[in-house]
């Protein structure tokens, strides 16, 4: 297969005068040296390290970096990872290269914030892919009741239904590689003719049998800014989701039920309040006249009766709003057929999914708001097994799409 | 002066007959025409409904936005094609037909029909166009005004719509050459009433929302649930 390669020659010049690196370090965020106070100090003692960060940001000067080298590299614009800006997916791209060149054994790309960044995190994302051969750590963050509503309603219990691998953040973009995986990266997928890189790392890893694993980080899931549009962001996301059904077809009708995924690090916790009010009214309402605009465009993908199910959850006071887990889990799986069938202009499919979405997260907000911890993990993996067990409902209508559907 | 009467009887009604004799031909040429055009027209039609069928014509025409060629039976896009190609087929077989009866007359009248079929087919290009434009940007509206939890999402739509469709029309018109200066005045007057409708719509309507959005950009109010729901 082809390799991509955009590095500038004087990049390679840089890395070339480097010599050898067994750690490539990449901070695809950086803006300002600030960033960099914890390079300071500490981490991967023995081991040359070089951090790579992008052209857009400040100068780092060597001091702010003692224990390696610097390398600053300018990004390209048209390889985005799930195709989005820079800011909010990240970009692996470039430290993959890199890490290549300077011929790594083990590479980690921090796309979010740098600030949020730390020697000693990296360096447990890295651990096992230097000392036990895995190919793909994922970083497993403190999980919050109301936070990553996405991951916990969508992404984390649909991706270990469909794939088989109970990952807690398979959309994550703080990763770490193993040197053949940042090698299969590079390459251009034949189906796509993309670089793997700029496709759903998690699937590709997957897919492709290579050892996976996870490392609880002691941090919360890094925040995108502000600006993000919630629609927006559904779509990309779900895009990448279920394109990726169509492309992994074979591999996902194979497997069946799912399995744990070695995991190290002690678990952070974080402190639920399990008496702080939620308010979901505008959600509901945003779910409700959803209902009365938008039924024409969501008939195209939901059956009869999941229609009659939303139409009656419409009737329901918030104190009994309840959207149940087979429902849920069943909109998103007929979402995830009609985007294959192109029923309708796929953009608009997606961005008629949020007011759904937002009718899940007010269902879920209300039946959690007294719930610790414990509580409301139980109560996302009652989430994840009703995915699981909703898959032969998937996988049918996926073969027979015409077979009627009640 | 009855044989002078009887002679010019006998001479009209021989150039009568010579004349329908000499016409005859022309009909029988008409008829044969549009007997081959209709067997021809019937046989393309058959072809171009089956080949329709296969390819599930309609969904995608459905698909692409095109309202008004939804349905069953009769009115279905795949009975649209086949009738326009068939009725097409038979009008080119009348028009030979009728050139077998008078060259100069009928050549002028295909010329000037041919010369103005460019306007008319891109005047069917402008409606096509401009009625999936209108489906599209209507439904973009209604879906990110729902989104946004905008109470009139519905009429946004609406008035998204009929702005396209109305421009389209207007451009359609202009391409026929029909109407005229009518056609620009109306145009202007319903475009523009329109607009003020939304515009007074959404400007009433609206009002809460927008000082929301701009108290939020002008950070002097919190948005009502960042701290509480956070989505990624």
């Amino acid at each position: 297969m082809p390799e991509t390669e955009s590095l500038p020659q004087q990049v390679k010049e840089q890395i070339e005068n480097i010599g050898h690196a067994d750690v490539v370090i990449g901070l695809p965020s950086f803006k300002t040296s600030e960033d960099l106070s914890w390079a300071a100090t500490g981490g991967f003692t023995g081991l040359n390290v070089l951090l790579a960060y992008p052209s857009s940001g400040e100068v780092v000067e060597p001091d702010r970096f003692p224990a390696g080298h610097l390398v600053r590299y300018p990004i390209s614009a048209p390889e985005r990872y799930l195709s989005g800006s820079t800011s909010v997916y990240g970009s692996f791209h470039e430290v993959l290269q890199i890490s290549q060149k300077a011929g790594s054994k083990a590479c980690c790309v921090w796309n979010s914030t740098p600030q949020g960044a730390s020697m000693n995190a990296i360096e447990q994302l890295l651990r096992p892919v230097l000392d036990q051969g895995f190919d793909l750590v994922f970083p497993s963050y403190i999980e919050a009741k109301l936070g990553a509503l996405v991951n916990s309603g969508m992404i984390c219990p649909m991706t270990r239904a469909i794939y088989g691998r109970q990952v807690h953040f398979p959309m994550a973009i703080d990763l770490g590689f193993s040197s053949p995986l940042v090698d299969r990266l590079l390459q251009t997928d034949p189906h796509t003719r993309q670089p793997r890189s700029a496709q759903w790392i998690a699937t590709e890893a997957i897919c492709a049998g290579l050892p996976v694993c996870q490392v609880n980080l002691p941090m919360e899931t890094p925040r995108p800014p502000d600006s993000t549009d919630l629609s927006s962001i559904l779509t990309t996301i779900l895009g990448r989701l279920f394109a990726d059904l169509e492309r992994n077809t074979s591999f996902w009708q194979r497997s069946s039920g799912s399995q744990m995924v070695p995991t190290f690090g002690t678990p952070g916790r974080r402190d639920e309040d399990e008496a702080a009010p939620v308010e979901v009214q505008r959600m509901i309402d945003t779910f409700q006249l959803g209902y009365r605009n938008l039924a024409e465009i969501w008939s195209v993908a939901l059956p009869p009766g999941t229609l009659l199910a939303l139409k009656k959850l419409t009737k329901m006071t918030m104190s009994e709003f309840r959207m149940a887990d087979d429902l849920w889990v069943r909109v998103v799986y007929d979402f995830a057929l009609a985007h294959r069938q192109r029923a309708i202009n796929r953009e608009h499919l997606l961005r008629a999914m949020t007011p759904l979405y937002l009718a899940w997260v007010a269902s879920y907000a209300l039946e959690t708001k007294d719930a610790s911890t414990t509580g409301f993990l139980n109560r996302l993996e009652q989430l994840a097994l009703a995915y699981e067990s909703q898959k032969p409902y998937l996988l049918s209508r996926w073969r027979w799409p015409d077979r009627f559907n009640p | 002066m009855w044989e002078q009467v009887s002679q010019a009887l006998d001479q009209s009604l021989t150039r009568v007959m010579t004349r329908i004799a000499s016409l005859l031909p022309g009909f029988l040429a008409l008829l044969v025409a549009l007997l081959v055009s209709s067997l021809v027209a019937w046989a393309i039609g058959f072809v171009l409904r089956r080949s329709l069928r296969s390819l599930d014509f309609d969904r995608k025409v459905a698909d692409w936005g095109l309202p008004w060629f939804r349905g069953e039976g009769a009115r279905s896009p795949t009975d649209w094609a086949v009738r326009i190609v068939s009725w097409s087929i038979v009008f080119v077989g009348f028009l030979v037909g009728v050139t077998a009866f008078e060259a100069t007359l009928t050549s002028l009248l295909v010329s000037q029909l041919f010369a103005y079929l460019p306007n008319l087919v891109a005047a069917i290009v402008v409606l096509l166009v401009g009625s999936a434009a209108a489906r599209f940007f209507s439904r973009s509206v209604l879906i990110g005004a729902v989104n946004l939890n905008v109470q009139y999402a519905h009429l946004l739509s609406i008035g998204m719509k009929w702005l396209i469709l109305v421009l389209t029309g207007a451009m359609a018109l202009n391409h026929l050459e029909i109407g005229g200066k009518i056609v620009d005045e109306a145009f202007a007057i319903l475009f523009g009433g329109i607009v003020l409708t939304l515009a007074l719509a959404v400007g009433l309507g609206a009002r809460d929302l927008v000082s929301r959005s701009l108290e939020k950009q002008a950070g002097r109010m919190p948005e009502e649930t960042a701290e509480t729901f956070r989505h990624f």
